[in-house]
């Protein structure tokens, strides 16, 4: 247990503190007795450590995890010596200060700087070298003026600045720190835990206790989680830190202990946990409590859970509210369901519904898949999941692989449905072996962050690799930082050299020249041109289909197919403003007849309504030039002021220089000035202008 | 027995070389306890000697006793009755709670701190009363003077042992420490403080001399008030009080002082 692994055995005059064997219990009230009458109630001792053996050596920075009473304070405190053990011994070598509590000794009504002496004295400072130091420790604390200011006027970030900037001057060879990095802003933590590094530079030795795991992970080389009365883990600080973190996220009793104390985020785990029988019972009815009580603190995923239960029964206008309040705190999920309820939208969608199903008679994957995706983005109701998730699972069996990842997705986030871990993995994984680059990089990073499963680096840089292989930056730059910090697999700096140069190639954009390092790096796992097949097949998205759809219209790398690009765009234009505006152009384009014409302007007047800007900006040349319309100087402006708005460069160039001739011709007014131009300036000239 | 002197030799050579937390626990007492007034530290000094001032005005212009000088017997015996007292009240321990729990150190120092801070108080008031005597020119007894210093030593030390044990009882049992609040209000009534031993009578005549504290504050009367040497059975009783105090004290606390930290 005390062994880190990887290290050599180290001389023992390393050793600075060495526990062995110790046990320790505190005397109790007996739990299982009732009061007598005098109120005399049996004691009966309570462990709080059994053979606890650890040691560390100088030069140790030592962050000690665990949760809330599992003993990390006594543990200091057992160290300092403070306490004493029942059993077993505590050997130290040197000198200790213990900065248990950072208020201790503080006394309100004296200054920031009395203060600083006095509790420099209580640390056993000689008085001339207190004083020696008092200017330096004054600036640690970067009180600046408030330092002769009563300690009682302090804020608490400001009380443990100068807490600890009495640590400074503290001489000794082992430091024991409780709780001190938690307080102060986020600037002082990390000065104190620079501070704390640097003592350990010139050879002190730091043990230190904080709620924050990040704190822990940044400050120290060693971790040791104290847990059921003894170390359950003790090794390289941020896998300890990764290994807490999961049990405590997965741990059913410590969300509890959370919830009940009010913490919002665990009050929605805690939810999520009875919902899927995690450490417990499924309970619909806890599930809704929690949720409950996690929207009433505004945790924005409780109140869209909510809001989707209180929607599959029925009350529509309850769940809008919550909705609203869900997309207020900052959930996406709900933001769009909420304009959805809110507005036509939701019939829209019913029609693109609708339209979208009808596609799926074709029983082609890719329609599949696109009414699922389609179903799932739009999903109001557990119905609405429901049926994504039947699609697009029907599209995974056809070997669509988009659809795998999107299912995994939802299994992985418990969206819609149940999480399931291993469900999530096996679609990954046939995504990935079909060669869908996100799956593989998703599976890369389930196995390397821990945060839904055990951290496997090993089969984490696998993934990586593979997607690497593949050409996907963001894993050619993990596959690199993994070889040349020897993570996952042997450490190799030279092969960690040249992933990082495919990374800054992939970066910079250089298709071309990444793609021919791509291929040099891939091992023949792959097949280049099944590569190249799924890569094109990936265009589900409404630019990418808008894109290969100019390729199919072209004829560029493709066979020319004016129908294959038309019913790419239709398909592309079902999701947005900007495809509908290219399908009315390659409608004007490719026909002849006013029919159709009429149709492209329908589209295009469709796309405004999706607040496609460059469509108001057509809008206005149409009512300009009277083309489909009959020119209206009214609605042109109206059209090109909102298309303006909505970010559309050319308008906006437009709409600026009206304003700037208004105002031109507002001051000449003012100024009595009737000249030859201020009459030309009466008509409109935007008329006139040529089409841009 | 032989464990426990040699534990006493430790501590005091303990505290002597942690002197230094001592200080700035004494510091913190005083210097800190008047730190947002005007004259700060002064009220100190300051508040012995306004106490003797009104001791003086009731019993000479209010409520006067056909004694003369009485303020002096007042101020002699209140002074020390009111140290011992709230030596005893038991709370020197709970009070440095935080310093126990959270620093490694001679625990003692935390009771000798509280004891030391309340007889500074005591040390002053008793300069302003020999100043007083002095200015007016009274009669004193200079071996009587001799002996002053080392009868406050003793009543210190007595007070130190009696906190000890009592404070360190009532971690334990709370309650101790109510009922030692209240027993001090009724042992200073039968102390000699506003009556002379002499008028005691009937059962207060018994009780007084039962009480450990009269023969502190009868040996300061016999120094400052009556300007005598004072009673050599005085004197012996001190110091057989003090000594057991000490032990009783010492005992108590180096038994159960390692427990202090977890029941804090």
């Amino acid at each position: 247990m005390t062994e880190i692994d990887g290290m050599p055995a180290p001389a023992d005059d390393d050793v600075v503190i060495r526990v062995k064997g110790m046990k320790k219990s505190y005397t109790i009230l007996d739990p299982n007795q009732k009061k007598s009458r005098l109120g005399f109630v049996k004691r009966i001792q309570y462990p709080v450590f059994d053979n606890i053996d650890l040691e560390v050596r100088r030069g140790d920075i030592v962050g000690i995890l665990g949760r809330n009473g599992c003993g990390k304070s006594t543990f200091l405190k057992m160290i300092s010596g403070i306490i004493e053990p029942d059993e077993g011994t505590i050997e130290v070598k040197g000198k200790v200060a213990s900065i248990l509590e950072l208020s201790m000794g503080f006394h309100n009504d004296m200054s920031g700087r009395d203060n600083i002496i006095l509790r420099s004295e209580l640390y056993g400072i000689p008085r001339d070298k207190i004083m020696e130091h008092l200017e330096r420790a004054i600036e640690y604390s970067d009180l600046g003026v408030f330092i002769d200011n009563p300690v009682r006027t302090y804020s608490s970030g400001m009380r443990s600045r100068l807490a600890f900037s009495v640590m400074i001057n503290v001489d000794a060879d082992i430091f024991l720190v409780d709780e001190a990095l938690s307080t102060g802003d986020m600037a002082f933590a990390q000065k104190a835990s620079e501070h704390l590094k640097s003592l350990v530079r010139t050879g002190k030795t730091v043990l230190f206790t904080s709620h924050s795991m990040n704190t822990i992970k940044r400050t120290c080389n060693r971790a040791v989680w104290i847990s059921d009365r003894t170390i359950k883990m003790d090794g390289p600080a941020d896998e300890i830190v990764d290994e807490y973190s999961r049990s405590i996220n997965e741990s059913f009793e410590e969300t509890l202990h959370l919830a009940n104390d009010g913490s919002s985020s665990a009050q929605y785990r805690l939810a999520t946990f009875y919902r899927d029988g995690i450490g417990v019972e499924k309970d619909p009815a806890e599930m809704r409590r929690w949720l409950e009580q996690a929207a009433l603190r505004d945790h924005p995923m409780a109140l869209n859970d909510l809001a989707n239960i209180v929607m599959s029964e029925g009350k529509e206008e309850e769940a809008l509210v919550l909705f609203q309040r869900a997309a207020e705190a900052g959930n996406f999920e709900a933001r769009r369901k909420y304009a959805s309820l809110q507005s036509d939208v939701l019939e829209d969608i019913k029609g693109l519904r609708e339209l979208m199903k009808g596609f799926c008679d074709s029983g082609y994957p890719y329609d599949y898949y696109n009414y699922g995706n389609l179903m799932y983005r739009s999903a109001i109701t557990t119905g609405d999941y429901k049926e994504a998730l039947e699609y697009l699972e029907k599209a995974a069996e056809i070997g669509w692989s988009d659809a795998d990842v999107l299912i995994a997705q939802m299994y992985r986030d418990a969206n819609g449905v149940e999480r399931d871990l291993e469900k999530c993995i096996r679609h990954l994984k046939r995504a990935a072996e079909n060669g869908h680059n996100k799956a593989m990089y998703m599976l890369g990073d389930l196995y390397m962050d821990g945060k839904f499963m055990k951290k496997d680096p090993e089969e984490a840089f696998k993934w990586y690799m593979m997607s690497a292989l593949v050409g996907n930056s963001r894993s050619q730059y993990q596959v690199a930082s993994m070889l040349d910090s020897g993570i996952g697999t042997e450490k190799d700096v030279e092969q960690a050299k040249k992933w990082f140069g495919i990374y800054s190639n992939s970066i910079l954009n250089d298709s071309r020249k990444s793609a021919m390092e791509t291929l040099k790096a891939r091992k023949g796992d792959f097949d280049v041109s099944n590569y190249l097949l799924k890569a094109m097949s990936r265009t589900y998205q409404p630019q990418s289909m808008t894109r290969l759809a100019t390729k199919y219209e072209q004829g560029k790398g493709f066979k020319k197919s004016l129908k294959g690009a038309f019913d790419l765009q239709s398909k592309a234009a079902l999701a947005g403003g900007g495809p509908r505006v290219r399908l009315a152009d390659m409608i004007v384009e490719h026909s002849e007849t006013k029919e159709n014409t009429q149709e492209s302007f329908d589209l295009i007047r469709s796309a405004v309504e999706y607040g496609d800007a460059s469509a108001m900006y057509r809008m206005a040349l149409f009512y300009k030039d009277g083309i489909f319309v009959e020119p209206n100087v009214d609605e042109y402006r109206r059209y090109m002021r909102m298309a303006a708005e909505c970010g559309n460069r050319d308008a906006k160039t437009r709409v600026t220089e009206w304003d700037i001739r208004a105002e031109r011709r507002r001051k000449r007014t003012d100024h009595g000035n009737d000249s030859e131009d201020d009459k030309d300036s009466g008509k409109d000239s935007d008329l006139n202008d040529p089409v841009q | 027995m032989m464990n426990l002197f040699a534990r006493m030799a430790q501590s005091m050579r303990d505290v002597h070389e942690n002197r230094g937390i001592l200080l700035a626990l004494i510091r913190r007492n005083t210097a800190g306890r008047y730190k947002s007034t005007y004259v700060g530290f002064i009220w100190h000094m300051l508040f012995p000697l306004l106490t003797i001032a009104v001791l003086t005005i009731t019993f000479t212009y209010i409520r006067p006793r056909p004694l003369e000088d009485f303020w002096i017997y007042l101020a002699a015996g209140m002074f020390p009755v009111t140290f011992i007292s709230n030596s005893l009240r038991g709370n020197a321990i709970t009070r440095g709670a935080q310093y126990i729990t959270k620093m490694k150190f001679p625990r003692e120092i935390v009771v000798i701190a509280s004891v030391l801070t309340d007889f500074l108080g005591v040390i002053f008031a008793y300069m302003f009363i020999i100043m007083i005597i002095m200015l007016s020119g009274q009669y004193v007894n200079w071996i009587g003077f001799i002996i002053l210093p080392i009868e406050l030593l003793l009543m210190l030390l007595f007070s130190i042992g009696c906190s000890m044990a009592i404070s360190t009882v009532t971690v334990f049992v709370k309650d101790v420490g109510y009922f030692m609040n209240v027993f001090m209000r009724l042992v200073i009534w039968i102390t000699p403080t506003f009556f002379l031993a002499s008028e005691a009578q009937g059962l207060l005549g018994t009780i007084v001399w039962w009480n450990p504290f009269t023969y502190y504050v009868e040996t300061f009367h016999d120094l400052l008030y009556y300007g005598i040497f004072p009673h050599v059975e005085y004197l012996a009783m001190s110091l057989i009080l003090t000594t057991s105090a000490l032990i009783i004290g010492a005992w108590v606390f180096f038994h159960y002082e390692k427990k202090l930290p977890e029941v804090l």
